[in-house]
């Protein structure tokens, strides 16, 4: 007996760190009930924590899928659910709780996008796969908010294998649909390894971001960096960002003239007869001022913005509209 | 509207309210063998037993003279020749035929039909005893689990398709309300009931509801979460009058607003999914369903759903969406069997 043990433990030396060998992983095919039984096991095994850390995401009339990435509440998804940098989204969990959130950098081309939760808490998330050992043919299982959140429903599993990896994208046979972007790709060890980006026709091809893209660009993401020129997001254009007001140098300061019916300032609040005193933390003195600093941003972008109203100082955001 | 390169092939992008061009797959056939796939032959080899099963107990159902081209699926609930099936497939069907095994039945009578659940109780005479399926229990029904159906069919043989259970048993009701306001909300708990947006020539612009108006009630029905106002319109038709109160600045106002029809236009995910060819025409309205992965069309549902144990869990009665499969539940399907073998 004792040598059967020694056989054993340098077998288990041999495989490496990981407890749990995923013997399927190196079948050609699951050939007899054991084996299906231990794909069932390991899938059920990750499917809680998997669960509690996918998110539905909500941004204007849009949705999309998250995944819960740190305590803290980081969150990965898809550059074209956040669409931009600095964008306000809500983020939906299971139980119907919803919280809010702040996109941060984006890769255009990969489709990678990263988030985080702006209200301080604790929250649900989920290991990322590091060892970047995620190979053709092996299980994965998906979850998303398949066609918007449904607290009945809750978040939506599919199993399937790799099919296919090619620079930027992850192929996998698990069918994904929209509101599934930015949802997460597991291996069936509960790691995370891909996010849902899009499909073509066919059931069989659904594609992923590879979380190698994240890990690859991670401090870029984190430093709301937009990277890649699409197509999944329109990187922002310089100057292409107007207020919707016109405005005249005065002895006051600059004033107010007209503002654009349902335009930005309108929208913001602004009114006729207002002196713009800030804009950006710069102080505006004259319309060159504020020309000089919107050069710089682009539609889509938030400003804040000091007027003054009679005697009273108020502080406002205006969203830049599209000259 | 996104336009996307050809270098990066042809796609779909997931995100709903984003615009984007679906063209059809040229992906070349690299990659992961087709018969290792999830839904690949050499997958499906490790499902004989169930297999087995499906070819004892599920029905092939024909509507067409010859009864060559498959029509659907049906299951064997009694040893005498009770078949359940979809019935809204084969309504107004005068030449059903059905197939067990490798023999065909020619003589096959409609003896019921339900249709809160969508289902048909049909009748043979079989030359020998049957073997109905066994039924399971709620407690088969884990998320997670393996589930077996029937796939494509031979004359001979009964072929499966495998997937796993998806996301919690629960009722399916009509999806959305066939009326709308006209207005475009906000997002963000503070925002839900804000109107970013009035649509042209709508009912709200005709009522004068503006951009900015914060809605508090419709028809009486205070708006907390989403679902009120999808409660406060459910029922309502098209041209309809309901009385909106919202807030514009610090001033409350009521107005009467017609209700336009919503667009039956075909939604991108039922695009995504094959649209009316594959997906079953009733797919919603039902009280309780089973929901897995398994890619099925509207040919292939109707018969029964088998665990890893070869046990009847339920019957699949739609394909609803490219992820999404419903089936009856074995507890109801009892119920609906003692009902209908009166």
């Amino acid at each position: 007996m004792c040598c059967w043990h020694a056989v054993i433990g340098s077998l288990l030396i041999a495989g490496g760190l990981h407890a749990a060998a995923l013997s399927f992983n190196d079948k050609k095919v699951p050939t007899t009930q054991a084996d299906l039984v231990e794909i069932q096991n390991a899938l059920v095994e990750h499917l809680e924590t998997a669960r509690a850390a996918t998110v539905s995401i909500r941004i204007g009339e849009g949705f999309g899928s998250g995944v819960i990435v740190s305590a803290d509440g980081l969150i990965l998804t898809a550059a074209h659910v956040t669409g931009a940098v600095g964008e306000e989204l809500t983020v939906v969990f299971n139980d119907g709780t919803e919280h809010k959130a702040i996109s941060m950098g984006l890769d255009s081309e990969s489709d990678a996008g990263m988030m985080r939760i702006t209200d301080e808490g604790e929250y649900p998330f989920v290991k990322i796969n590091r060892d970047d050992d995620y190979r053709l043919g092996h299980w994965v299982f998906a979850l998303g908010h398949s066609g918007g959140f449904d607290q009945e429903r809750g978040p939506v599993l599919r199993l399937g294998r790799i099919v296919k990896q090619d620079s930027f994208t992850l192929h996998s046979d698990c069918k994904v649909i929209g509101g599934d972007s930015g949802g997460p790709l597991f291996d069936m060890r509960g790691n995370l390894i891909g996010i849902h980006s899009r499909v073509s026709y066919s059931v069989e091809h659904n594609m992923h971001v590879p979380v190698r893209e994240y890990l690859t660009h991670w401090e870029e993401l984190k430093e709301d960096k937009f990277l890649g020129d699409g197509p999944f997001a329109k990187r922002p254009v310089k100057g292409s960002g107007f207020l919707g007001f016109a405005s005249s140098d005065t002895d006051d300061g600059l004033l107010v003239d007209e503002v654009l019916e349902d335009g930005p300032a309108a929208e913001a609040g602004i009114q006729t007869g207002d002196i713009v005193l800030k804009l950006e933390g710069e102080d505006i003195n004259q319309k060159e001022d504020l020309r000089s600093i919107l050069k710089e941003k682009a539609s889509g972008q938030k400003v804040d913005i000091v007027i003054l109203r009679g005697e009273e100082q108020i502080e406002l955001t205006v969203k830049l509209g599209e000259k | 509207m996104m336009i996307f390169k050809t270098r990066l092939k042809d796609f779909a992008t997931l995100c709903l309210g984003l615009s984007a061009l679906i063209v059809p797959s040229s992906l070349a056939q690299d990659g992961l063998p087709a018969d290792q796939r999830i839904n690949g032959k050499l997958v499906w080899s490790a499902f004989e037993p169930q297999r087995e099963v499906l070819q004892k107990s599920s029905a092939v159902i024909y509507t067409d003279e010859g009864s060559r081209i498959k029509t659907l699926y049906g299951v064997i609930v009694s040893e005498d020749g009770h078949v359940l099936t979809k019935a809204s497939e084969i309504e107004g069907e005068e030449c059903l035929s059905l197939r067990i095994g490798s023999k065909l039945y020619s003589q096959v009578e409609k003896l019921g039909v339900d249709d809160d659940w969508d289902v048909a109780l049909l009748k043979i005479t079989p030359e020998e005893t049957l073997t109905p399926v066994q039924l399971g229990s709620d407690d088969d029904v884990k998320i997670g689990y393996w589930v077996v159906s029937n796939g494509s069919t031979t004359r001979r043989d009964r072929r499966v398709r495998v997937g796993i259970i998806s996301a919690k048993t629960r009722e399916i009701s009509s999806d959305k309300s066939d009326v709308l306001l006209g207005v475009q909300l906000g997002s963000g708990e503070q925002e839900l009931w804000k109107v970013e947006k009035v649509s042209d020539d709508s009912g709200a612009a005709e009522a004068g509801i503006q951009a900015g108006d914060v809605l508090i009630a419709v028809d009486g029905v205070k708006l907390g979460t989403r679902d009120d106002l999808v409660g406060a319109l459910k029922g309502k038709q098209p041209g309809d009058k309901v009385s909106v109160q919202l807030m514009r600045g610090s001033e409350m106002l009521e107005l009467k607003v017609s209700l336009s029809a919503r667009e039956k236009a075909f939604t991108r995910n039922d695009q995504m999914s094959g649209g009316e060819d594959i997906l079953s025409a009733r797919r919603s309205e039902f009280p309780r369903v089973i929901h897995h992965d398994t890619p099925l069309s509207k040919m292939s549902v109707g018969g029964p759903l088998l665990n890893l144990d070869g046990v009847c869990i339920g019957m699949n009665i739609a394909r609803a969406s490219r992820v999404a499969t419903f089936a009856i539940p074995a507890r109801e399907l009892r119920e609906l069997i003692g009902r209908m073998i009166r």
